[in-house]
């Protein structure tokens, strides 16, 4: 079962991590990327420190190669290389000194080297000046003492102290800006990997959701459909019900009416016969409400009024006896619909063998046949189920076919909803149109020459449908018909499960 | 009646009472013609459209129809679709007699092709005079001939 909120915070977290990812890659990239920039900034600083010292010191070879060419020919051209040279160690010094401001080393190194070179320039300015006076001598003398060449190796010294020393710091430099370039490229290389594995889940995820929604969506389609088709029959049910509370009332409105238009009018007959035999008896006698047409009265005589008399009463009273048998039944009716059902195991053989008990002298008055098949045993109202097979074998010994023996059939059959006894019989049979009718109250169908009220099929269908079941009627193969009491066995269910019976149907 | 052969009066009715009523009614009106009286369908079916052994309306009579819809064994309404759906006695006029007064009856009735529909009351001044009027009506009606 997947639980209701396990989607939402799962990708809330996803798009949270996504964002702390991106995030940090950002601010890790512009951080490497800020320390890899300075840090080739310190590189390109170091080449250039190199630089200076490199042509410091080649100007100052340069300057000792003028001085020396100098002092050796005394042309003036060595003396003009030499002072320009001069101009360039200076600021080279200078420049130097600013470039090495930040590293303690090189300064130390510097503040060896500047009074070192400055001492060699001394020393040059001072054989150039002696040359320049005429003193030849004594500026190779001042040569030739060691002092220039110790100068020139402690220089030569300071020089390498100084190279090796920017030498370590590029390497040192070189190595740090690497090492930020190969962290730019993994951080990157980590950040793309976390977001394609984040894009991943995510998509898991969103597959997994909608895998979700459409076994939901499979489950409430099912859903409304079952309940659809539940709501249909449950309509069709009420539909079919509602119909027989029309017919019902239609047809009792028809049949109660019916004996009253015969009282009324038979009533108003006996008041003009009485005004006719009034009148005979005291013919004096003033205006009354009917008054005979002489033509009318002659022809009129005493037994004629007589016979009139009479027959009105006996409509009236009639009439009155069948109001009276209308709502008793129509009462009756209502009793049973009203009665408490039993609900207990009742086994259908027993039941017919009662009915069979019941008809067994009809039977043999009108040499038909009844055939009882094998029984279910099932759990309902025992009298409801009695009551309806009986009228339905009863019906079936009753309308029988002229001259064709009965052959009556009761057979069982189950399906895995219903059980479903049959009354099979080679009678007169019920026309297509009239299989509605049959089941109406006071309503018969086809010839009309069997005693009855045309109470019994409704009665058996109103009881029917109480025990959860109905009536079935079609014909029968050679023109008879059958009768089917169809049980469900879901209901038969359901009154196992509330035990005490059932109240409604 | 302007024809040369006396009209008959069919009447289907179940109830005897209203039978009764009804013939006595229509006597009273002054007609005398004959009524044949059938009180439930089936058979009034096989003397008019013919079955159950009866041949059916001759030609050259002319017919009337008094019906009652509340038939113990069909329904009116099919006696009258019957009447009218065969060509023998699809002519014959037939007043529809009966106590419903329910719309929808009424409608289907003349759609099926009833001429007259008369609602049976149970205050008999009215019934009474409905049915003598019938007479009256039978006796000025030109009926054709089958």
């Amino acid at each position: 079962m997947i639980r209701q909120g396990y989607r939402a915070p799962a990708q809330r977290v996803l798009l949270i991590v996504g964002f702390a990812v991106v995030l940090t890659m950002g601010a890790l990239s512009l951080f490497l990327i800020r320390q890899s920039l300075s840090s080739t900034a310190g590189v390109d600083h170091s080449l250039t420190v190199l630089n200076v010292i490199a042509n410091l010191r080649a100007d100052l070879r340069r300057a000792e190669s003028g001085q020396r060419g100098f002092l050796l020919t005394g042309d003036a051209a060595y003396l003009n290389d030499y002072n320009g040279t001069l101009g360039r160690i200076s600021p080279a010094l200078d420049e130097l000194e600013k470039l090495t401001s930040d590293n303690p080393t090189q300064k130390a190194v510097f503040a060896r080297l500047r009074p070192l070179v400055a001492e060699k320039l001394q020393e040059l300015a001072t054989t150039v000046a002696l040359k320049l006076q005429g003193r030849a001598a004594d500026a190779l003398a001042a040569v030739n003492t060691d002092r220039g060449l110790s100068l020139m190796q402690n220089i030569g010294e300071a020089y390498r102290d100084a190279t090796a020393e920017e030498r370590r710091r590029l390497d040192e430099r070189r190595t740090v800006s690497t090492r930020y370039e190969i962290a730019l490229i993994v951080v990157n290389a980590a950040g793309v990997l976390a977001i394609a594995g984040l894009a991943y889940a995510s998509y898991l995820l969103f597959r997994r959701s909608t895998h979700e929604i459409l076994t939901r969506e499979a489950a409430l389609k099912e859903l409304n459909e079952s309940l659809e088709t539940r709501v249909q029959e449950r309509t069709a049910e009420l539909e079919a019900a509602n119909a027989e509370v029309q017919r019902f009332a239609y047809v009792v409105t028809h049949d109660l009416r019916s004996p009253l238009v015969n009282i009324m009018g038979f009533t108003s007959e006996l008041e003009v016969l009485r005004d006719s035999l009034f009148q005979r008896l005291e013919p004096a006698e003033g205006p009354s409400a009917y008054t005979e047409t002489p033509e009318v009265r002659d022809e009129v005589d005493i037994g004629t009024l007589r016979k009139d008399f009479d027959e009105a009463i006996h409509f009236i009273k009639t009439s009155i006896g069948k109001m009276d048998g209308l709502i008793k039944a129509i009462l009756t009716l209502s009793r049973a619909g009203r009665r408490e059902l039993m609900i207990q195991r009742v086994d259908l053989n027993e039941v017919l063998e009662v009915i069979a008990a019941d008809v067994e002298h009809r039977l043999r008055e009108t040499e038909a046949e009844l055939t009882v098949g094998p029984m279910p045993v099932i759990r309902s109202d025992r009298m409801a189920v009695e009551q309806i097979l009986s009228n339905l074998v009863d019906n079936a010994l009753k309308y029988l076919r002229d001259g064709v023996p009965g052959r009556i059939e009761v057979r069982a059959e189950q399906t895995p909803r219903e059980h479903r006894i049959s009354v099979i019989d080679n009678g007169r049979g019920i026309a297509p149109a009239d299989r509605e009718r049959v089941f109406d109250l006071f309503r018969r169908a086809g010839v009309q020459d069997k005693p009855g009220e045309g109470i019994g099929l409704a009665h058996s269908r109103g009881l029917a449908r109480r025990i959860g079941g109905s009536i079935q009627l079609e014909e029968a193969p050679g023109g008879g018909s059958i009768f089917t009491l169809v049980l469900s066995k879901l209901w038969m269910a359901r009154q196992a499960a509330a035990p005490g019976g059932a109240q409604n149907g | 009646m302007g024809n040369q052969i006396p009209l008959t009066i069919i009447m289907i009715e179940d109830d005897e009472g209203h039978a009764t009523l009804i013939e006595r009614n229509i006597r009273r009106a002054g007609v005398n013609n004959e009524i044949i009286r059938f009180s439930s369908g089936t058979p009034a079916l096989d003397y008019l459209v013919g079955g159950g052994g009866k041949p059916g309306v001759q030609n050259g009579r002319p017919y009337m129809v008094l019906l009652d819809l509340n038939l113990p064994d069909m329904s009116g309404v099919d006696i009258l679709r019957k009447l009218k759906e065969t060509p023998k006695t699809e002519r014959i006029p037939v007043i529809v007699l009966t106590t419903t007064d329910d719309k929808n009856e009424i409608q289907r009735c003349y759609d099926l092709g009833c001429n007259v529909y008369v609602t049976k009351p149970v205050n008999y001044e009215n019934f009474a005079n409905a049915i003598r009027q019938l007479g009256l009506f039978f006796s000025v009606v030109q009926v054709p001939e089958l």
